[in-house]
């Protein structure tokens, strides 16, 4: 049996269309155009994007000079001897302590032992003044004027009574 | 005086650093004043390990996101406002000469996020080395490889969509 014939091999298609060459160097230049200012241009040389007075220098020179002399020298911060500050701190704490500490004492002081170490008679004295401190303290208020100041009959809790029904009050 | 020196020898670098990040002209002539302000009263705690360049760059890209960040905290403003607003200064801004083409590459920009947009600048505008911005941002130069190419992927996607490649 003999093998199908192959069809004729086709011819390749070089051809290309209407003015092709044209329209890639136009595109070719296009981009290099492009390229060219992106690159040479504004790239390094970001004042051909945005120019600046030519007198900006100088005039940010003379203004970083005048900051600094109107500035207050931020120095002692940080030449301020840091254990000058933590002394100082410690005598600080160690005042305060000797001064609050018998304060502290006396308020925790063990009162069983005070009491159990002194005498009937001394423990005596000390409540009868601390009774008459006590009373000594209290207002004295004269007869008659609580009355006066406040009414025989209480109007609210007449009213009160008159609109509650016996109902309301069980359950 | 030597300090004199050193701002003439720096300004410009910083200023453009600090510019194209804030975009204003008067934020940005500020914020580089403050920064040789800072340098001025922090030279004795200079490290000599570090760069002098580095070091001065360090100082102006903390002061750049500090104020990127403060007025966002000031205002309760989205990052999305931000840029927002920065874009229109593009737009508005009489000394801004770019053609329509670098308008819109420069809004691009405008879209990353702070840290990447600086990364970004720091490479492509400023030609620095992954080292030396390794020093100043304190980052890998892994990260900031990555961050770079994320970006120009950013970037380039935006451009895309505006038929602008």
């Amino acid at each position: 049996m003999k093998a199908p014939k192959l069809p004729p091999k086709s011819e390749p298609d070089f051809s290309l269309p209407e003015g092709y060459f044209e329209q890639f160097s136009d595109h070719l230049n296009n981009r290099i155009e492009i390229l060219e200012k992106w690159k040479n241009q504004t790239r390094l040389n970001p004042e051909a994007l945005w120019p600046v007075n030519s007198g900006l220098w100088l005039k940010m020179e003379e203004g970083i000079r005048s900051r600094i002399q109107q500035s207050p020298s931020p120095v002692w911060k940080f030449n301020f001897p840091s254990w000058v500050l933590a002394s100082v701190s410690c005598v600080l704490l160690v005042i305060g302590f000797w001064y609050y500490y018998p304060i502290r004492n006396q308020d925790l002081g063990d009162w069983n032992q005070i009491i159990a170490q002194s005498s009937e008679s001394e423990c005596a004295a000390y409540l009868e003044e601390d009774d008459d401190w006590v009373k000594g303290g209290a207002v004295a208020i004269p007869d008659g004027v609580l009355e006066s100041v406040l009414p025989e009959a209480l109007p609210l809790e007449d009213g009160l009574m008159e609109d509650l029904e016996l109902e309301d009050l069980s359950y | 005086m030597a300090f004199n020196l050193l701002i003439r020898k720096y300004q410009k670098r910083v200023y453009w650093l600090i510019r194209k990040m804030v975009i204003d002209h008067d934020d940005a002539n500020d914020l580089s004043q403050e920064v040789f302000v800072k340098i001025w009263f922090h030279l004795d705690g200079f490290r000599e390990e570090a760069g002098l360049f580095t070091w001065i760059y360090r100082v102006a890209t903390n002061e750049c996101l500090h104020f990127l960040k403060k007025k966002r905290q000031r205002f309760f403003l989205p990052i999305g406002d931000v840029e927002g607003e920065l874009g229109r200064k593009i737009q508005m801004s009489s000394h801004f000469t770019g053609d329509e083409i670098q308008q819109k590459l420069q809004q691009a920009i405008l879209k990353l996020p702070d840290k990447q947009r600086l990364v970004f600048n720091m490479k492509y505008f400023e030609d620095l080395t992954y080292e030396q911005m390794s020093e100043i941002l304190g980052t890998s130069v892994g990260a900031l490889k990555a961050s770079y190419f994320h970006a120009v992927q950013k970037i380039t996607d935006k451009l895309e969509k505006e038929n602008l490649r």
